[in-house]
């Protein structure tokens, strides 16, 4: 082609950072309304602003971003400045929002990450496959999944993780078949820090380590350029030992270092009580009193106090309830088949009901589970039935993503608690790396290829996965539909999507 | 664990023969969901199969029905277009073929149509209806019953002429169960059509 390589991905880049913007931020600001758990994080947030001393579930970073979004937008441009703050400060969760209230700040971050997480994605799918056209419509994956753009557009956690796990996974694939010391341990647990300092389950990143660590061990295993095997005894184990555990505390350390500083900030605005003491023994609470939140003395009192609070609330949460109908949760071995959408809200117009639906792309839910079950079975071929490797990496990243899904989804199960399908978004995102890693072992590895064919058939899959995406677009944007046009959306009973009847 | 240990093989002879069907077992996939797609995602297979004879109005009432002729309160309204009066009785308005309608209580439906006879001839009209329900052909009451009821019968019958003729269903459903289901058939047949659909001896003029 006329350009070069280096241009063409910068006009991908572009071209997917566009789309996104189409996608996710376009019209962030409605619906106008609460969704799911805005009650609450918007109460988080304006805590924040008002220096509310409070206790949270989660980790701060995240309520402390959608704050920050919350700030600028008062500051900047006026909005919701004469909002009644006594009004949401004093309760745990808010019913309803003050007239002429406007989500465009508070939902300002979470939307933005997820338009940046967009290119991440990219960037990622190109280090995995090495085409950047063929990433550029895997991409579709993630710029048209109906369930990340409902959720990313609202004032929740989750697109904010994501941006932080994505930015691990990329930095994790650059720094792969480089030499790594501590420093670059150290930059990939501050990644890691700033994805568990928004929600505690992206410590499945930690994985990312070994793998990270083992990988020029695995080289050398697998063979050599003379094609023999390097005996075990040449590998010097306590220098490998010593490296380990160099390394693995330079990661720790960046990630609690990071944890630690994002509760620091948030010790550091929680300065006035309200009505709730959030069970704070007296201790915490003569610190806020006396105005002592800011001192180092305090801190670990004070992290302590948090974290058992964090671990209290969770132990507190309802469980699964199966029997219930109108339950909102769901199993996790039900999460691949996007069981349960969840209905976060409903308006009616009329005969017509807009309706905003967390709920899947089909088409792009089954190929990511599809990459996960060939992966699995390329690895059991490797094993069992001494399948030929065609590419160590390929092999490595597979079995990488692999574990990481698997790990994820066997901790998952032991909850006991209610999850809910979004809990599911980390291992999609595995799964979809699993199904493009699937596609190059299975096609590209081969310079036989045909090309024609192969790109005749990505692109077919990429105007399926948009034909999916504006299909269950009225769900994803609060668009209203009838009765007769929602029925048709349910294309297998067991989605359960529940219709609001006139 | 020995093939881990040994390398990678090459197969580049036996690949060449295999790699264009790779791709078409591929584009195969992607044509199958292709077709799955376009046939459970899209809404034209009703347009083609389905002639629009019967232009319904709903209007959705403010507050309790008593009765059929009540003044109506509307709060809003809604126009489809049903190729047959064939409501099942349910808890929630559904036409056989189009499917879900979605009022359920306290609503008023009123269906229009158009028609040509072909011969001057006696016809009855079979008129299930839970609640109260009006027939008029060319604006003369053929058969009613203005008041709740459960799912029942009316019969009624008609001597129509040769040519065009308009029929008008007026509808009412109060609460509970509801349905709406009405055919027609020519006064010594056995053969029973809904109304809409056409028959050796009345053919519906589609609105659309």
């Amino acid at each position: 082609m006329f350009l070069n390589r280096q241009v063409q991905h910068q006009m991908l880049s572009i071209g997917v950072l566009f789309i996104a913007f189409l996608t996710y931020y376009n019209g962030y600001e409605n619906p106008d309304k609460l969704l799911w758990d805005e009650n609450y994080h918007i109460t988080s947030a304006y805590k924040y602003l008002n220096h509310i001393f409070f206790m949270e579930p989660h980790p701060p970073l995240g309520k402390l971003i959608i704050a920050l979004g919350e700030w600028f937008a008062q500051l900047l441009f006026g909005i919701n400045v004469e909002v009644n703050n006594a009004a949401i400060v004093n309760v745990e969760h808010i019913k309803d929002t003050p007239i002429n209230f406007s989500f465009s700040g508070l939902r300002f971050f979470p939307v933005l990450f997820s338009v940046f997480s967009a290119l991440i994605f990219f960037n990622i799918v190109c280090q995995l496959i090495k085409n950047h056209w063929i990433a550029f419509l895997f991409t579709f994956f993630y710029l048209f999944d109906n369930s990340l753009i409902v959720h990313s557009r609202s004032v929740m956690l989750e697109s904010i993780q994501l941006f932080f796990i994505l930015a691990a996974i990329y930095y994790f694939l650059l720094r792969l078949e480089k030499h790594n010391s501590a420093i670059h341990y150290f930059i990939l647990g501050v990644i890691i820090g700033l994805a568990v300092a928004v929600k505690v389950n992206s410590l499945i990143l930690l994985l990312l380590f070994p793998f990270l660590f083992f990988y020029p061990l695995f080289c050398r295993f697998l063979l050599n350029q003379k094609n023999k095997i390097e005996p075990l005894q040449k590998i010097k184990i306590f220098s490998l030992i010593k490296s380990l555990l160099n390394n693995g505390l330079a990661l720790l350390v960046a990630i609690f270092m990071v944890v630690a500083i994002s509760f620091y900030l948030h010790f550091f605005l929680g300065t006035e009580l309200s009505e709730n003491k959030y069970d704070a023994s007296a201790e915490y609470i003569s610190v806020i009193k006396n105005k002592q939140t800011r001192d180092l003395s305090n801190y670990w009192m004070m992290l302590k106090e948090n974290l058992s609070y964090m671990s209290e609330y969770e132990k507190n949460v309802p469980r699964y309830k199966a029997y219930d109908k109108d339950e909102n949760g769901s199993l996790a071995f039900a999460w691949p088949f996007a069981y349960k959408a969840i209905s976060y809200r409903w308006d009616k117009e009329g005969e017509l009901t807009q309706y905003l639906y967390l709920f899947a792309n089909p088409l792009i839910w089954l190929f990511a589970l599809l990459g996960f079950i060939l992966s699995v079975v390329y690895l059991l071929a490797i094993v069992f039935f001494q399948l030929p490797i065609k590419d160590k990496k390929n092999l490595y990243l597979i079995a990488g993503f692999s574990c990481l899904y698997v790990s994820y989804m066997l901790v998952m199960f032991q909850i006991e608690r209610v999850m809910y399908l979004y809990h599911y978004f980390i291992p999609l995102i595995f799964s979809m790396f699993l199904f493009f890693l699937v596609f190059k072992q299975i096609f590209l590895l081969n310079n036989k290829f045909n090309k024609r064919l192969l790109y005749l058939g990505l692109i077919i899959l990429s105007i399926e996965i948009y034909y999916c995406y504006t299909v269950f677009k009225p769900l994803s944007y609060h668009q209203p539909i009838s009765a007769n046009e929602f029925e048709r959306l349910q294309w297998f009973d067991y989605w359960d999507l529940k219709v609001v009847l006139n | 664990m020995k093939n881990l240990l040994n390398n990678s093989s090459t197969h580049a002879s036996a690949n060449s023969h295999t790699n264009n069907s790779k791709e078409w077992v591929f584009i195969f996939l992607l044509t199958f969901i292709g077709l799955f797609l376009f046939v459970k995602a899209g809404n034209w297979w009703v347009d083609i199969l389905f002639d629009k004879n019967i232009k319904l109005l709903i209007t959705k009432h403010k507050g309790d029905i008593i009765d059929l002729d009540m003044p109506k309160d509307i709060d809003f309204e809604e126009t489809l277009y049903v190729n047959s009066i064939n409501f099942p009785q349910a808890d929630v308005l559904s036409h056989k073929q189009t499917g879900l309608i979605g009022y359920t209580l306290d609503f008023f439906m009123s269906l229009d149509s158009k028609f040509e006879v072909k011969q001057t001839q006696y016809f009855e009209f079979n008129i299930y209806s839970d609640d109260g329900f009006r027939l008029r052909i060319d604006n003369e009451v053929i058969c009613e019953h203005i008041y709740n009821r459960p799912m029942q019968l009316s019969q009624c019958f008609k001597k129509l002429a040769q040519g065009t003729h308009h029929l008008q269903v007026d509808y009412y459903q109060g609460y509970g169960n509801l349905g709406l289901t009405a055919q027609y058939k020519l006064l010594n047949s056995d053969e029973l059509y809904y109304i809409g659909e056409n028959s050796d001896s009345i053919k519906f003029i589609p609105w659309l």
